[in-house]
């Protein structure tokens, strides 16, 4: 967790040099941290709960039946 | 608007020829030498045509525009709101993309080369240099892949040859008939996604310098790779044997085990996955970058380059919860991850299929 969040620190001070470089507006700022901040979050839960932000579950759901209806092995 | 792009035929022709077989070649000989030992070349072939046309169709109506990303174009056509969810699934699949195919490398050479560094660290630094590539811009990955085409496409085409003597087998036979149909068809809608994966080139249009023969240098690029994969097939199953290949995780890398340059080098599997590496890296550069770029669109921004980073981070992390172990990974992706793959590919034609829509509408109103 120490090494992300140093991580996310070093992405976001590397974010603000290039969204003040690109003299970004105040919409485009938001935007770009709100992604930042799912990614870290993202992250946090992937470290201590990564069963619940698994996707592919979620895809085998959906997919699954239909492929194995489509691809009859 | 007058076409900016610089990205050229051969670059487009030079990326798909490594896109096509740099995982390919890896990760999926074995299953398909499994399920269908002999049959497995007429399941590439096949596949290689059905996923080309799909990719060769999608651009259709993207060049039609070719200075407008169809990403942002698309809102006049499906609305705002369909555009950001056509978006947004597809940059997901591409996002997941890009972490499947870090979790497989991971999963290949920490056991393999790097026995004590933790995977999530080897992640971490793949994902930096993908990251960094994606940050400099799209027609730099083309120009790397253009810079590497003639070393890795060198290495795999003379690679069979060091194989010569070993060719002489009645097994030859066996690849003149069909064996299994239902094997057959099931590897071939397996494979046909990933040929489909280059429908993400319709969303980068405007980067082709607008002279190029587009769908030519895709057909090329594509039929070349898949040339390099049928050869690599081939030389598997006849030196290896059906069961051996389909029981070997890594069989292409076990082949590399027997090439020797004399008296020189010994073992030449550590020069083939190093160039085999820069085709990966390649094909995982692009495939972010594409993402990336389909988030910054989905989601308005200017710019893509302030999301570059923290999206590495969030496919790092996806990479690591994707599955637990190797195998309940295969299982997944072998059991639902083509028929996704297809769904979000197809995508890509809602806009060209709206627009005809509306366009009959117009003229009956």
């Amino acid at each position: 967790m120490i090494m992300l969040t140093l991580g996310m620190g070093a992405v976001i001070l590397y974010q603000i040099f290039l969204l003040r470089r690109g003299s970004a507006c105040k919409r485009d700022r938001v935007v770009a941290f709100g992604v930042t901040g799912f990614a870290f979050v993202f992250a946090a839960l992937a470290h201590y709960m990564p069963e619940w932000v698994n996707p592919n579950r979620a895809i085998d759901f959906v997919f699954g039946p239909v492929q194995s209806w489509i691809a009859r092995k | 608007m007058k076409n900016q792009g610089t990205i050229t035929g051969l670059q487009i022709g030079s990326l798909i020829f490594v896109y096509v077989f740099s995982t390919t070649i890896a990760f999926l000989l074995a299953p398909m030498a499994k399920n269908a030992p002999f049959d497995g070349v007429y399941s590439i072939g096949l596949a290689a045509v059905a996923g080309t046309a799909l990719t060769v169709l999608s651009l259709r109506y993207a060049l039609r525009r070719p200075s407008a990303y169809i990403g942002i174009e698309g809102a006049k056509v499906v609305g705002k709101a369909g555009n950001a969810a056509i978006l947004l699934l597809s940059a997901f699949f591409f996002l997941h993309l890009s972490a499947h195919i870090l979790r497989e490398f991971t999963d290949f050479f920490v056991p393999t080369y790097l026995k004590e560094t933790p995977s999530v660290a080897v992640a971490v630094l793949v994902m930096s240099a993908a990251a960094s590539m994606a940050q400099s811009g799209v027609p730099v990955a083309f120009r790397f892949a253009q810079g590497c085409f003639f070393l890795i496409g060198f290495l795999f085409f003379i690679k069979p040859l060091f194989f010569i003597p070993e060719m002489s087998t009645p097994m030859w036979h066996e690849f003149t008939r069909i064996h299994d149909w239902k094997a057959l068809w099931s590897q071939t809608y397996s494979l046909i996604p990933w040929y489909g994966e280059l429908v993400l080139l319709a969303y980068i249009v405007p980067l082709f310098d607008g002279r190029q023969k587009v769908r030519k240098a895709v057909w090329i690029g594509s039929m070349a790779g898949t040339y390099i994969l049928v050869s690599e097939f081939l030389l598997m199953i006849v030196f290896l044997g059906p069961r051996l290949s389909g029981a070997l995780m890594y069989p292409a890398l076990e082949l590399s085990g027997f090439l020797h340059l004399g008296d020189f080098v010994h073992n030449m599997d550590a020069i083939i996955v190093s160039i085999w590496f820069a085709g990966l890296f390649i094909k995982l550069s692009i495939v972010f970058a594409v993402g990336t770029l389909l988030v910054s669109q989905a989601l308005g921004l200017s710019h893509y380059k302030p999301i570059t980073f923290p999206l590495a981070a969030f496919v790092v992390a996806l990479s690591v919860v994707l599955a637990r172990y190797p195998a309940e990974l295969a299982r997944s992706f072998d059991r639902s991850w083509a028929t996704f793959a297809l769904f979000i590919e197809c995508l890509v034609f809602v806009y060209p299929i709206v627009s005809r829509l509306r366009g009959g509408q117009r003229r009956t109103e």
